[in-house]
């Protein structure tokens, strides 16, 4: 553990490469609710948090239940505090819609200009509305969440004219 | 419709009613609700409910027409007369009686219910009512003293009914007024009340005997009258004081239900000797062989017993009464179970016996049970502590041997018996003068003792004893579960605190040296049970000695050494050798090893000995760990040591000598302030804390536990300026603020309260020089921390915007900034400043200012990171409660400018927000209940800025701000309207109390802002948020919503005198329209709120005086019984109301009045059949007239020529004030609903006008119609019935031939619902029978300023409508009553409907 203090040398935020890790490691108890954690080798949101102990004076062992953030199943560890859990690096990227095609793929433009077309459509209402508004001319701007290589679009906005 | 039609529509109902969850849609259940809804507002009818209750094979439509049956008898009562009152209750009471068994419960509860409404309802008139006659109280008694089995059940279940009516005093159900309530309360409590327990008393006296057989039935009867003995010594007697007293006495103490019978009871409850006869009962059951039956019944004697305890009231007002009753009651007490050994008390037994204990000492006080003789006290005492050592040994161990006792199937019964015997003691301690009682010493220790040996392995024998320590499913920690106990147990150790703290300390360090030498002579297999036992032991005995030693305060009281403590140790001053006490404490520290051996210890003072126990404790702790020998300790010790400390260091360290009468030298050398030893105990305190967070980082117990420590000592000013200038603490704030090892393990919310105790120990002292060193590693530490993580970013951004060659590195370097290990460590900053506000807002107003204003640059980058992780949940929550902390604790302290700053920052951070999330949609994880939790953290947010109104520390004393707070909360509610709208945010409970709380103190203050700064559609979306907190909303809100109502009615009113209205103002108008509608027609649940809502209504009136006006006249159409009210008051309140107070409380008074009335009236009218009932033609309409259904003496003598025995089948009942069948599945309308329908067309029906009555049926009212129109009018009546219209001729000619002579009637067959085109336009129409939804077709025959009535609705929710055609063509609809007629058909499905019908 001794390595996660040297993230605190100012410089850090500086170098930070491209192949930042897909997780890092974390102990127990300095997890928190609404946190991520990896659940069963499964990025997951931490729902619920509990400690119970092993016996009356036994040390604490921490009850987890997690929602797997691309899946929305639900997952459970239980573990002592002390132990070192991963815990996923969960980006999210905002981008603008340009076109969807009839394949259900999009093509997509960031902040800097660069686009991509490898991403599909969501499955179910929030793929149909993104359908929908774009084609009914909205301008939306998506965002994909990013998590041990895997991508999904979890969310969009309309895009608003700036009101100042 | 026939009553076997209803009977099947119910029935049906009843069926998909009931059904089964899954087999029926929602929907179609709420249909049915509805069908038995409206069955019960429709008229009154007892043929109807005797046909449905003897016909309906559905156990639910019985009950059903049995609630139709009370709510009418209860609505109705002036206008039903006493034969009928009487017809029911002779024939409900035959009727349950003869199907007593078969009935089911509820079905027979609500019968008996209907009986005991009319007997209350009579009581209420009693002066109108002669007594001689048959009356439901006679019954019960005649009941209750049958010797018939059967009979007396009966009249148990009856009595049970009376309970039940008559003790909810609040309810309105029978319709009476509260003096009224009052009043017959009282009545019954004098009469039928006593009259029942004195023969249920005689009941048991004579049954008492056969108890002894075992048969099943005796027993079973016996149970029963004592249940209903039970249920009356409950009961709660009408107060002879005013209400409001009887109210606070209740509330001090919830738990025990006085019992106050009333000064008649007097005979009753002393010459009969009522205590008595009941330990009599109770011993000649105890005589008997001990089955599980008689147990039982021993219980049920044991829980009379126990509210006879509670006797209060004015029959023991008088001192020596109280004391003859006590005295009686402990004698006999004392003498059935302590005298007589041979009584074994059962664990079951004891939790009424402890009742008992309880309910004396409560209600008579300790005083009192004082002045009881010595003996008698004495005998009391023992046999208390009898019981609790009884209680202690059973609740304790985990299986009881005895068979009887296996009936408490609860095991928390125990714990809470035990902890209620406690409360008993407690209070007893607190109040009695301990030395004048002999005996009590010795059963405090006894007490005491027990309490240790149960919880301890007092023996050392651990191997042997298997204690329960696997229970470990509980969750909650000891402290809490038992504190009850433990608050009591140290109470006693503090009485006997010779004896106790001696012996607590020599068990501590006897386990402490166990524990020590169990590692010292580790062999390879540790011995895990025997070690939990000592751990165990440990736990318990420092939650004993924490309570003996300090006592439990509320979190903001001075907490001070228990007197007991002090006065001891001054006392012990005299054995001790001082300088050795202080010493030792000392050595323990150096010498692990110490072995804390008698002679040692000799000399030193016990409080002395205690600290070095527990110090040696804590450093064997801390040896072990040194050792990396984890499996010696237990986190549960680690909790409960550093509680220990913490509840010792709150209350001892430096306490103010000046407050204590005696203060121990001992106790000041060590703690007092400037001792030596203070600096020395506070800096081990704060190493403890130390060496805790790098043991135990991982155990979140342990760190809230010293976090809290932490806190205290910081709180405290001498301990906080002693450990400051320990090198310790300011490595600890380093470690802390840089998030280093072992910090970073812990848990946010702990390191919030670390923050916390370090700013509040450096800025809580005048010295500048921690202030700077403070600033210096800390405060700037944290600032340059996020200054150089915004920078960074910024820098990325920028670049990334210019395009520079290297683009994909920048890009890349700010992905590190969505690294998890990045946010958290964002996460933890933010929190810092959290905790660091926290702890200011505990310091002195310059500090927090100080603090402020080196931060403005900080919320200002706070920002940008706000902006930058919008889409991470996280650090947009920590970051909103930043800016409510802000909000909450620094705004009241800052000066105009700082002011205008922060509100800037806190509009901003509202745009920002709004911007990111406004028409988002996200199927994240758990996003919603996110977004609700920022969005709560808001609305706290805006609602601490409007606190500074109220509350303002800082220096100026301008009153004229720049910035009006206002407009800063508007604007921000104009930013989250939207969001707040858009996801209908205002149904969560939360965050609906937190909008409408804010709103609501906005408007008091700011309702100018509203019209200043919104315009036409957001002060109307604004409006109808309040109009929906109206709608759906609990009291407290629709509160806050009346008031903000208010507050822009008051706003309108000034902008009126200063005449400037505008669009907006007119907005408010249509609440006054609501209120009123609310409070006079539909009368709902805002009753609650009385007085807000006059308020608002009246300034509303004021506001509106025009409308009001108009709501008045609309309100005589509505009813004209209502005219007199209203006209008197629309007197009151005048012409043009001028707001003030004084206007508005006299107001609120009248308003009550009126309020009550009209709601008599509308209730009254929407039932108001059966009430003009005559025995001849001429008598029915006299009754009519009388009542005032018929107003207009025109149609009066028209009603009366036309007599309505020729238009009726049946000559017995012709002149019922009730409809009644004509054959064809149809009826001739009551009487009453005649002239509601001349009455209502009265301005129509003039000589020489046209009009038409469809479905004429009888053809009784469209021959009064003809008799109005004469001469030179017509009256045309149409019936698609051949049969019926045949009739209708025949019975008009009978009497009222001269109608069609002159041609001024015709009856003709044809469907109703085309009219009579041949003779349109009309300038009435009469519609008998209902129409499905808006006549049109008959509308476009009206001639213009004509009108039509009719029916309008379903089968059942029909309401009485009139429509008045304009000259344009179009109408207007006007709403009137709720009714019930056949429905407007065809004719083959009239037909058919009547061919299924069975005649009556």
């Amino acid at each position: 553990m001794a390595d996660n203090a040297a993230a605190h040398d100012d410089d850090d935020f500086q170098t930070g490469d491209a192949g930042a890790s897909e997780t890092y490691p974390q102990q127990c108890s300095a997890l928190r609710k609404n946190g991520y954690v990896m659940l069963k080798s499964r990025p997951c949101k931490i729902m619920e948090m509990s400690t119970s102990k092993t016996g009356k004076h036994g040390h604490a062992k921490v009850h987890m239940v997690g929602i797997d953030i691309f899946t929305g199943k639900k997952y459970e560890d239980i573990c002592p505090s002390t132990h070192n859990m991963s815990v996923p690096n969960v980006k999210r990227v905002e981008y603008s819609l340009i076109d969807v095609d009839t394949d259900g793929y999009v093509s997509l433009m960031d902040d800097s200009s660069d686009t991509r077309s490898d991403i599909k459509l969501p499955e179910g209402e929030l793929g149909q509305e993104i359908r929908a508004k774009f084609e009914g001319g909205e301008g939306l701007k998506v965002t994909v969440l990013q998590a041990l290589g895997e991508e999904a679009i979890m969310s969009y906005k309309i895009e608003q004219e700036s009101k100042k | 419709m026939d009553m076997e039609n209803i009977r099947q529509v119910l029935e049906d109902a009843a069926q998909i009613f009931l059904s089964a969850a899954n087999t029926i849609t929602n929907e179609r259940r709420r249909e049915a609700e509805k069908v038995f809804l409206q069955f019960r507002r429709s008229q009154f009818s007892l043929d109807l409910y005797r046909y449905l209750i003897e016909h309906s094979s559905s156990s639910y439509v019985v009950y059903q027409t049995l609630t139709a049956l009370r709510e009418g008898i209860v609505k109705e009562w002036s206008s039903l007369d006493d034969a009928l009152k009487e017809q029911v209750v002779q024939y409900l009471l035959s009727y349950v009686y003869t199907h007593y068994s078969t009935l089911s419960g509820h079905v027979r509860e609500q019968a008996l219910q209907i009986l005991v409404v009319i007997n209350k309802r009579r009581k209420a008139q009693r002066a109108q009512i002669a007594k001689n006659g048959f009356t439901v109280s006679l019954a019960l008694s005649n009941l209750l003293q049958s010797a018939n089995n059967q009979e007396f059940q009966f009249g148990l279940t009856l009595l049970n009914a009376f309970i039940n009516e008559y003790s909810f005093s609040n309810a309105n159900e029978a319709g009476l007024t509260v003096e009224q309530r009052h009043s017959v309360k009282r009545d019954f409590e004098e009469n039928e009340l006593k009259t029942v327990f004195e023969l249920l008393l005689n009941k048991l006296q004579s049954n008492l005997s056969s108890i002894s057989n075992s048969s099943s039935s005796d027993h079973s009867l016996f149970s029963s009258i004592l249940a209903a003995i039970e249920k009356i010594l409950l009961w709660n007697f009408s107060s002879s004081f005013p209400n409001a007293r009887r109210h606070m006495e209740s509330s001090n103490n919830v738990e025990t239900i006085d019992w106050r019978p009333p000064v008649s009871w007097k005979q009753l409850v002393f010459d009969q000797q009522l205590v008595e006869f009941f330990f009599h009962i109770y011993g000649t059951l105890k005589s008997l062989n001990e089955t599980k039956i008689i147990l039982q019944r021993r219980c049920q004697i044991l829980r009379c017993l126990s509210q006879l305890a509670c006797l209060n009231g004015s029959l023991v007002s008088d001192e020596q009464c109280r004391l003859r009753y006590l005295t009686t009651f402990s004698h006999y007490f004392v003498q059935t179970f302590l005298i007589n050994s041979t009584l074994t008390i059962h664990l079951i037994e004891c939790f009424d016996l402890s009742n008992i204990i309880s309910n004396l000492i409560t209600l008579f006080t300790v005083k009192g049970f004082c002045s009881m003789n010595n003996d008698l006290c004495n005998s009391f005492l023992q046999l208390m502590s009898q019981i609790t050592v009884l209680l202690c040994r059973t609740t304790t161990t985990t299986s009881s041997n005895n068979q009887l006792d296996k009936i408490i199937e609860d095991p928390t019964i125990g714990k809470d018996t035990f902890d209620r015997l406690l409360q008993a003691w407690s209070r007893l301690l607190y109040g009695i003068d301990f030395g004048r009682f002999a005996n009590l010493r010795s059963l405090a220790i006894e007490i005491f003792d027990t309490f240790l040996q149960t919880h301890l392995n007092i023996n050392g024998n651990y191997e042997a004893n298997d204690l329960d320590l696997i229970d470990n499913d509980n969750d909650e920690d000891d402290r809490d579960l038992f504190s009850e106990q433990l608050i009591c147990i140290g109470l006693f150790g503090r009485h006997i605190i010779d004896y106790s703290l001696p012996l607590l300390i020599r068990l501590l360090m006897d386990r402490t040296k166990k524990l020590y030498d169990m590692m010292n002579n580790s062999s390879s297999n540790i011995n895990t049970n025997s070690l939990d036992q000592i751990n165990d032991d440990l736990h318990w005995l420092l939650l004993i000695s924490g309570h003996v030693l300090t006592e439990e305060y509320d979190s903001d009281e001075q907490k001070t050494i228990p007197e007991a403590v002090m006065s001891f140790s001054s006392q012990q001053v005299k054995y001790c050798d001082l300088n050795k006490s202080v010493q030792i404490a000392q050595h323990v520290l150096q010498q692990s090893q110490l072995d804390l051996s008698d002679e040692i210890m000799q000399g030193v003072s016990p409080v002395t000995q205690c600290l070095v126990a527990v110090l040696k404790l804590s450093e064997t702790e801390r040896l072990f760990c040194s050792k990396g020998q984890f499996e010696y300790i237990s986190v549960q010790v680690a909790v409960s040591l550093t509680w220990f400390i913490r509840r010792l260091a709150a209350n001892y360290l430096g306490f103010d000598e000046q407050s204590y009468k005696d203060v121990s030298q001992t106790l000041s050398m060590l703690l007092g302030k400037g001792s030596e030893m203070l600096e020395f105990l506070t800096n081990y305190f704060l190493s403890k804390v130390v060496i805790n967070l790098q043991m135990w980082a991982s155990e979140s117990d342990v760190i809230k536990e010293t976090a809290d420590l932490f806190v205290t000592l910081s709180m405290k000013k001498d301990s906080s300026l002693i450990i400051i200038k320990n090198d310790l603490f300011w490595t600890l704030a380093n470690n802390v603020i840089t998030n280093q090892m072992p910090i970073q393990l812990i848990n946010e919310e702990y390191k919030r309260s670390l923050i916390k105790g370090i700013t509040c120990s450096c800025l809580n002292n005048t010295s500048d020089e921690y202030r700077l060193h403070f600033d210096r590693s800390i405060f700037q530490i944290l600032n340059q921390r996020l200054k150089s993580i915004v920078e960074s970013i910024h820098t990325l951004l920028e670049q990334i915007k210019l395009n520079t060659s290297n683009k994909t590195h920048c890009t890349n370097a700010l992905q590190t900034f969505y690294t998890e290990n990045v946010l958290s460590q964002i996460s933890t900053l933010i929190n810092s400043y959290c905790g660091l506000i926290e702890g200011g807002s505990r310091c002195l107003s310059e500090q927090i200012t100080y603090l402020f204003e080196h931060s403005q640059q900080t919320l200002q980058y706070i920002l940008d990171l706000f902006d930058f992780y919008h889409n991470y949940c996280d650090q947009v929550q920590i970051i909103l409660e930043l800016f409510s902390l802000y909000a909450e604790h620094v705004l009241v302290y800052l000066n105009q400018n700082h002011t205008k700053v922060f509100y800037t920052y806190v509009l901003r951070l509202l745009q920002i927000f709004t911007k990111c999330n406004y028409g988002k949609k996200t199927k994240e994880v758990n996003a919603d209940e996110d977004f609700n939790a920022h969005i709560y953290t808001l609305l706290n947010c805006l609602n601490h800025l409007l606190a500074k109104d109220f509350i303002d520390f800082s220096n100026e004393t301008s009153s004229h701000p720049e910035v009006n707070v206002g407009d800063v909360i508007l604007y921000g509610l104009i930013i989250c309207l939207p969001l707040i709208q858009s996801d209908n945010l205002l149904k969560i409970p939360s965050i609906s109390l937190c909008y409408y709380k804010l709103v609501s103190s906005l408007c008091e203050q700011h309702s100018e802002c509203l019209f200043r700064l919104l315009n036409q559609d957001q002060y109307s979306i604004f409006l109808s948020t309040i109009k929906s907190g109206l709608d759906n909303y609990d009291n407290e809100i629709c509160k806050m919503c009346l008031e903000t109502i208010q507050s822009l009615a008051l706003y309108t009113i000034k902008q009126q005198k200063l005449n400037q209205t505008n669009e907006k103002s007119k907005y408010l108008e249509h609440f006054l329209d609501y209120l009123l509608q609310e409070t006079v027609i539909t009368t709902t649940t805002l009753s609650d709120l009385f007085d807000t809502l006059a308020g608002t209504i009246y300034t509303l009136i004021c506001a509106y005086s025009n409308q009001f006006y108009q709501f008045l006249g609309q309100m005589k159409q509505y009813d004209e019984n209502l005219s007199i009210i209203i006209d008197k008051l629309a007197n009151d309140i005048g012409q043009r109301p001028d707001y003030n107070r004084k206007a508005k409380l006299s107001f609120t008074v009248k308003f009550e009045s009126i309020f009550y009335q009209s709601y008599r009236i509308v209730a009254f009218n929407s039932n108001m059949a059966w009430r003009s009932s005559g025995a001849s033609h001429k008598e029915l309409i006299e009754n009519l007239y009388r009542n005032g259904v018929i107003k207009n003496q025109r149609i009066k003598e028209a009603m009366l020529r036309t007599d309505r025995g020729d238009f009726t089948d049946r000559t017995s009942d012709a002149y019922d004030d009730r409809p009644q069948s004509i054959g064809y599945a149809v009826t001739i309308s009551a009487p009453h609903m005649h002239c509601f329908g001349l009455e209502i067309l009265k301005d129509q029906l003039k000589p020489g006008a046209k009009v038409l009555d469809v479905g004429s049926g009888s053809g009784y009212l469209t021959a009064c119609m003809a008799r109005l129109v004469h001469p030179g009018g017509k009256a045309i009546g149409v019936d698609h019935i051949q049969e019926l219209v045949d009739k209708s001729i025949v019975n008009i000619k009978k009497n009222n031939k001269d109608l069609f002579d002159e041609g001024i009637i015709e009856i003709h067959k044809g469907d109703g619902r085309q009219g009579y085109e041949a003779e349109a336009p009309y300038d009435a129409i009469h519609v008998g029978a209902a129409a499905p939804d808006t006549p049109h077709e008959l509308i476009r025959q009206l001639k213009v300023g004509g009108r039509l009535v009719s029916p309008v609705g379903g089968t059942f929710g029909q309401e009485m409508i009139t429509y008045d055609k304009k000259a344009d063509g179009s109408y207007e609809e006007k709403r009137h009553m709720g009714v019930m007629y056949v429905p407007l058909t065809d004719e083959k499905q009239q037909y058919a409907s009547a061919g299924i019908r069975k005649d009556l």
